[in-house]
């Protein structure tokens, strides 16, 4: 602008504000005479000044003090803090600076978080920020960040955490649109850790992709948990104090509305659900690469995440059935939506598995066309192998390469291999080869040595026929050096399949060819944590656990490693360690990463179906998984003893038969497998053979809970009521509960048998206010006692504690008294079972 | 309180004033550094209650750093003056890398925990009135720093009078008509009218 000229509008503006505002324009058109466009610029910077009442009124150096306070903490890098050394700005983002640091202490690398030094102003809000931030640092999971320590050293609140190498999952979605297998992968996870987080009482409150870290494996990390909260107040409280002069004011959370909850965008008190929408919200975003609730400004956000329905998925060819999952998680009403993220997480996993066995053709292949036996099977034992280092030690060794040997063997499908424990009972035994093969039903026994020096193994094979007479076929010494040990299992597998004349399928062959190398620490760490897992003592289970982790922190990638951990999980559940809900999380994540290391391992598959089973009551996906595990290893004894029950619960009778029958020829010694036999018979009403069977497996395994447990239903079925109640007794001797034996003798004296049942029961609600005690075991004891109302309050309390044994109702006998009670019923349709 | 750096302060800023165009380069990161550790000391303070002394940032570096009796008003103006200055440039900067961020891709990667508080309309506000500032520097330089010792500095009108050497009327006349083309240019989209 000409300056001359502006002093003429200056002069005139001024002029025209110091009258009355009514004059203003007549003044104007006086002294502008004859120059229009002067008299229309200082009318329009009139106008303006009227609307510019609070116009930059405010000053900005309050912000500016923050901006300036948070440039001083960039300049952080070379400096020390504590025992970190500030290595390098890492970037800005999850409310605030993040440097790369080094522990001086440890040696490792951390990622220091440093708050916006606005936070240091309010007492309050700090104080809220590290009571946060340090329960969040209580959580420990997989998949989530961990939190080292929370800090405060006057100047600036810095958080020390894990460092994770990899991007943001929003990085990641925006470089290329994840397929569904990769999605699923990191949803599952995303949700695993919210669900820890929300067991613990957390909440997130700022789920999103920028808040979630993906690695190069694959591994997701849930970043910032319980620093959304105090930051959202605070910055929601500075917006409005600090910077509210320009002409408009927005809110400060652009970056996060978009997945923020209605709940949330009203203020409302938050519960876990409004994460189980935000999770939504990421998980719509992952599949289809298009952000939910994209619009231009604040107010469409808000009002979109109000009313709007998501946008349909299937034109971005999305499943059916993930759209479904998704769309629970995004329903407007919190009670509408999953009300834990456990049920999502099995939702997800069924979808997983459903796409796994896709990809790998499972289903292609009819189970019900495959023959229990084939008929021209070829049967064989492995005996112990001999320990010839002489030194103890090694026992654990020797002890895993007969393990893995009969594992190689076991997936031979033409080929009947006795089960390890099995084989165990022939431990230093005397008995003659021909003794043993009539004993096993078998034709074939394989018996051999192992030794060892330093990283070199040897192994020595030698192949008996032992019927109709002993006769030495074959014999072989091997030596490997130990990375290539798993090559000795797949040359004895191959060698003995040629010698007894048995067929391999063209899969078989690949994969006894491709004997992978191995890390050898891990694999001798492997093998001495399965040496303790099979003494399945807690102590033993603690040890092995040891071990796997060992194992994988040696070879991260080790399948194995991640299928042990799973395995002591299942182990101290089953064992009465620990309860259910406690163990199957944690064996499942484990189960599942080894599955995603190497989807050929069958204790893997079989692990994850019995999860399905017992916890999640989910019996297609159960299924699906115990097939696979038999279709990787069709001697696998475990598998079939199991999947025998759960056909019984899916109505199919013969084939539960076929598979037990299968399983006790593969390890006729397991006293489970027996038991469980002897229950098949039961589901079947055919008392006096399951008593038969009881009764034998007892007197090799006296105090076996599951025989026992079984042995005293089958007398209450035969109106056997005092058999009965002594098999109650030895139970409840041998589990060391005095009371309860005290409880059955008063009772029965009192009141007869039921009464003694009865009795039990009401002892056992008096101890549940003091300790743990299961519903499933007062139910039963009700059920028994004819008592019909407590037995399905019992029951229903058990269903909703999902404990594992709920399942059995559809078929144990003992509640044939209940079946026609419209309770009784209404359980059975809510768990999706059959009516019998 | 008279110290080395006191000194040295005092003497750069009579330097600078005399001409010397290297003492503005030694002078600055001696500004900075103390209105850092002011703005530090602000943050921890009890009550967030920055606005009710919204003067004291730059009063406080001023007396800090010089030694007052060796400095006429002058030289406090021209302090006042760098202060407000780069107050202004670093809240520009800051706006701007917002500004980036959002070209980046709608809203998606701008995000207010990404640094000290600001919106993305925030800074956009902030930045045109940047922008309009400078085109009113171009043809009237009084009202331009007005703007920056009051908006930016945090300054009073008695103060920014003080420093000008104005009377405090004139501050007030002069502010109000600034407002007003300031705003015009803004909402115009477009400041450069003539």
């Amino acid at each position: 602008m000409n300056p001359e000229r502006w002093r003429q509008i200056d002069q005139l503006l001024e002029a025209a504000l110091e009258r009355q505002p009514e004059e203003r324009i007549a003044f104007l058109s006086v002294a502008c005479a004859g120059d229009e466009s002067l008299r229309l610029e200082v009318e329009s910077l009139l106008r303006s000044d009227e609307a510019a009442e609070s116009f930059i009124e405010k000053t900005v150096v309050a912000f500016a003090a923050d901006v300036i306070a948070e440039k001083g903490v960039q300049a952080l890098a070379g400096q020390r803090i504590g025992h970190y050394q500030i290595l390098s700005r890492l970037g800005a983002g999850g409310m605030g600076e993040v440097y790369l640091a080094e522990d001086l202490k440890l040696l490792r690398k951390v990622a220091i978080k440093f708050l916006p030094p606005a936070l240091m102003a309010d007492k309050d809000a700090r104080k809220r920020l590290l009571r946060e931030a340090r329960a969040a640092a209580a959580l420990d999971h997989p998949n989530i960040c961990t939190i080292y320590e929370v800090g405060d050293d006057a100047r600036r609140i810095y958080i020390v955490m894990q460092y994770i190498e990899g991007e943001t999952l929003a990085a990641r979605i925006e470089r290329e649109r994840l397929n569904s297998s990769e999605a699923l992968a990191i949803a599952i996870q995303v949700a695993e850790a919210l669900q820890e987080a929300h067991m613990h009482g957390i909440i997130h409150r700022d789920i999103k992709p920028q808040n979630l870290m993906v690695t190069a494996r694959g591994q997701v990390k849930v970043l910032d948990f319980g620093l959304a909260k105090v930051i959202h107040e605070r910055a929601a409280a500075s917006d409005e104090a600090d910077t509210s002069s320009l002409m408009s004011m927005s809110g400060a959370i652009v970056g996060t509305a978009p997945y923020m909850s209605p709940e949330q965008v009203r203020g409302e008190r938050l519960d876990a659900r409004s994460d189980i929408f935000s999770f939504g919200t990421t998980l719509y975003e992952i599949v289809s690469g298009q952000r939910l609730f994209e619009a231009k400004s604040m107010a469409e956000i808000i009002s979109s995440i109000l009313t709007r329905e998501a946008a349909p998925l299937e034109q971005v060819g999305v499943p059916e059935k993930l759209e479904r999952i998704i769309q629970r998680c995004l329903q407007k009403k919190p009670e509408h939506r999953y009300q834990t993220l456990r049920e999502a997480v099995i939702d997800l996993e069924n979808m997983r598995l459903a796409l796994a066995s896709e990809h790998t053709g499972t289903s292609s292949l009819s189970w019900h066309t495959l023959p229990a036996r084939p008929p021209e099977i070829n049967s064989l034992v492995v005996l112990p192998l001999e320990n010839l280092s002489g030194n103890p030690e090694d026992e654990y060794f020797t002890d895993g390469m007969h393990f893995s040997l009969i594992g190689e063997l076991a997936q031979i499908s033409a080929l009947r291999v006795i089960s390890r424990q099995s084989a165990m009972r022939y431990k230093e035994s005397k008995k003659s080869v021909p003794e043993i093969a009539r004993e096993l039903k078998v034709d074939w026994v394989v018996e051999g040595s192992a030794y060892r020096e330093g990283t070199s193994v040897r192994i020595q094979v030698h192949l008996i026929r032992a019927l109709p007479s002993e006769t030495s076929q074959w014999m072989q010494t091997y030596e490997r050096d130990m990375p290539k040990v798993l090559e000795i299992y797949s040359d004895v597998a191959r060698a003995i399949a040629r010698e007894i004349k048995v067929k391999l399928t063209p899969e078989e062959e690949t994969h006894l060819a491709n004997a992978r190398q191995v890390n050898h620490q891990a694999y001798e760490a492997y093998l001495k944590g399965m040496f303790h897992w099979r003494r399945l003592t807690r102590e033993d289970l603690d040890t092995a656990l040891a071990y796997f982790e060992l194992a994988r922190k040696m070879d991260s990638d080790y399948a194995l490693a991640y299928s042990g951990i799973s395995l002591v999980w299942i182990g101290h559940a089953q064992m009465g360690h620990m309860s259910v809900n406690e163990a199957a999380p944690l064996a499942k994540a484990a189960a599942i990463r080894a599955m995603e290391l190497d989807s050929t391992l069958p204790e893997v598959h079989s692990s994850l179906a019995s999860l399905r089973y017992c916890v999640d009551w989910d019996w297609e996906g159960a299924e699906t998984a115990f097939r696979r595990a038999l279709e990787l290893n069709p001697n696998y004894a475990q598998a079939r003893a199991y999947y025998s029950h759960l056909l019984y619960f899916l109505g199919r009778p013969e084939e539960a038969m076929a598979q037990i029958d299968r399983a006790l020829e593969l390890d006729p010694f397991n006293s489970l497998f027996q038991a469980s036999y002897a229950m098949v018979l039961m589901f079947a009403r055919r008392y006096d053979n399951a008593i038969a069977q009881l009764r034998g497996t007892l007197r090799t395994a006296p105090n076996d809970p599951v025989a026992l447990s079984t042995l005293r239903s089958a007398y209450h079925q035969k109106r056997m009521y005092e058999e009965a109640l002594e098999t109650w007794k030895t139970s409840y001797t041998a589990r060391g509960d005095h009371d309860a034996v005290d409880a059955l003798t008063q009772g029965y004296a009192e009141a007869g048998y039921s009464g003694a049942l009865s009795r039990v029961a009401e002892m056992l609600i008096a101890r549940s206010r003091s300790s743990h005690v299961t519903p499933w075991q007062i139910g039963t004891l009700y059920t028994r006692a004819g008592k019909v109302k407590e037995a399905l309050d019992w029951l229903e309390k058990a269903y909703e504690a999902r404990d594992q044994n709920m399942p059995y109702i559809s078929v144990d006998p003992i509640f044939d008294s209940l079946r026609n009670h419209p309770r009784f019923q209404d359980l059975l349709r809510r768990m999706n079972l059959p009516q019998l | 309180m008279t110290t080395s750096s006191s000194q040295e302060v005092t003497q750069l800023l009579i330097a600078w004033r005399e001409g010397d165009k290297q003492a503005l380069d030694r002078l600055t990161p001696l500004v900075y550094g103390e209105l850092c550790r002011i703005a530090h000391r602000f943050m921890r303070r009890e009550s967030p209650d920055h606005t009710l002394q919204t003067s004291a940032l730059v009063n406080e570096a001023y007396l800090r750093l010089t030694d007052c009796q060796q400095v006429d008003w002058q030289n406090r103006a021209h302090f006042f003056g760098i202060a407000a200055q780069m107050m202004r440039q670093i809240l520009i900067d800051h706006a701007r890398s917002h500004a980036r961020a959002k070209r980046g891709g709608a809203l998606r990667q701008v995000s207010f925990e990404e640094s000290a508080v600001i919106s993305v309309e925030r800074a956009a506000e902030l930045i045109a009135l940047d922008d309009a500032l400078n085109d009113l520097a171009a043809f009237d330089l009084s009202k331009s720093r007005i703007v920056e010792l009051r908006f930016f500095g945090g300054l009073t009108n008695e103060e920014v009078g003080e420093v000008l050497g104005m009377s405090l009327r004139t501050v007030e006349r002069e502010w109000r008509k600034a407002k007003a083309w300031l705003r015009r240019a803004i909402s115009k989209g477009e400041s450069n009218e003539s």
